[in-house]
């Protein structure tokens, strides 16, 4: 009798518990079942992204309105551009140089019957259409899906370097997960010099940090890494400049902070790398 | 102010939340809409408008960007309900006070947001949250007083009015 007037009481403590519990309850759920959001959840997000796309190109619109108001400094990024332009051109007439070399050397390993591990890779270009708002994350939904062929874990790029990968997808639309926001390893090593491999992963603080399985490798601050090949992500893909190195003699490993390429506020388009079978 | 009204409300700022909002960031911030909706109808109107949607869109805000499902959801309808309980002791139209309940909504949001996420495993570094914080506060300070005086202006026709809400 006690209990059922102590109940009738505290109506609105218990309704809140009660809710309280079914959101940890939900959390918990979520969190052991990964990151599958099911039918309604592909269903929402579906509608929602046809209803951001349009709203994503008035934004861009507006970026690019604005962007009169800056030619000066357009100017300045225009002829600073030029200067690139004209140093790629030499480093093309480079690269002939070495690709005829490289095909000597693949008319010597055909002579020689080896058999290279060849994956094929497709392609396939879509436009954000809608990103985290809350800042939290870098989170964002591309306007490409499973009708294209894409999967989960495929990896996700711009012209600047590696974005992340694809951690959901649907009709229409797939969800891509920054690296800089997960602790999942990439495996990496230096441009200038590949035999040095390396493991990074994102640090918490906007930034990826990692470490050389070698100590002895040989890294400066400013060197340029890209992944190994080896994990999720194909070979060659430009990961960012290291920021810092710092050796741990106890560990005997040789730890790097590596600031990425990609400014993750500003992606507006992206390449996604899908393995065909 | 209907719950039909609220839905379009909440529904418009997710949308520019996610698309447009982006390119007026501050130094790469933007304002949490649907926590500024959530405080600022929380305290104006005796309904629960800002818990009920709080929490619709707070689901869709975790299943649309977040790998685990309920945090926003979870955070938005206890800041909600703690408001709405405030309603009551607060001299609402004091902006002073608005702006502390907006402010302290943020940092109450940042550091149950931080701890659910180390909970379940993920890095978030937390002097990097702590950083952010305060131009996050500012930012969506000033919204929720400017979105408060927009919506008192909206509501209160008539002088008699501010009693009714």
């Amino acid at each position: 009798m006690y209990i059922y007037r102590w109940f009738l009481e505290h109506k609105k403590l218990i309704v809140i518990i009660l809710i309280l519990i079914i959101f940890i309850t939900i959390l918990s759920v979520s969190y052991v079942a990964g990151q599958k959001n099911g039918k309604l959840g592909g269903a929402t997000t579906r509608v929602l992204t046809v209803l951001q796309e349009p709203l994503t190109k008035v934004g861009n619109g507006i970026r690019e309105v604005s962007n009169v108001f800056r030619y000066k400094q357009l100017l300045k990024e225009n002829e600073e551009l030029k200067k690139e332009v004209s140093k790629l051109n030499m480093q093309i007439v480079g690269l002939k140089l070495e690709e005829n070399q490289l095909d000597e050397l693949k008319g010597l390993s055909a002579m020689l019957n080896y058999v290279p591990n060849q994956v094929d890779y497709q392609y396939v270009t879509g436009d954000v259409v809608a990103v985290d708002g809350t800042n939290w994350f870098h989170t964002f939904t591309i306007n490409v899906g499973i009708e294209h062929g894409i999967k989960a874990d495929d990896a996700v790029v711009t012209g600047d370097g590696l974005v992340g990968r694809i951690y959901e997808t649907g009709k229409g639309w797939s969800k891509v997960v920054s690296v800089i926001d997960e602790s999942n390893d990439v495996s990496f090593r230096i441009a200038k010099n590949v035999q040095f491999l390396g493991i990074a992963g994102g640090n918490g603080k906007g930034m990826l940090e990692g470490y050389f399985i070698d100590p002895e490798a040989d890294v400066i601050s400013g060197d340029t890494l890209i992944t190994s090949g080896l994990g999720l992500y194909p070979e060659g893909i430009v990961l960012g400049k290291v920021e810092n190195v710092k050796k741990d003699n106890d560990k005997l490993i040789k730890a790097v902070t590596i600031k990425p390429n990609v400014y993750f506020k500003n992606i507006q388009r992206v390449m996604v790398i899908t393995k065909t079978e | 102010m209907g719950y039909v009204v609220c839905f379009f409300t909440f529904l418009i700022s997710f949308l520019l939340q996610s698309t447009i909002l982006k390119n007026v960031a501050i130094f790469g911030i933007t304002p949490d809409l649907i926590l500024i909706l959530v405080v600022t109808l929380s305290l104006l109107f005796h309904q629960k408008y800002g818990i009920f949607y709080g929490v619709l869109f707070g689901f869709i805000q975790d299943i649309y960007f977040f790998q685990i499902i309920g945090m926003s959801a979870m955070i938005y309808f206890i800041i909600g309900l703690l408001i709405h309980e405030m309603r009551k002791l607060l001299f609402r139209e004091n902006m002073f006070a608005v702006a502390l309940l907006g402010g302290g909504a943020v940092i109450f949001d940042h550091f149950m947001f931080w701890g659910l996420n180390v909970l379940f495993g993920v890095n978030y570094g937390f002097l990097y949250m702590l950083q952010k914080m305060p131009g996050r506060m500012v930012y969506n300070i000033v919204i929720i007083l400017i979105v408060y005086r927009f919506i008192i202006a909206k509501v209160i026709k008539d002088k008699g009015d501010r009693y009714v809400w």
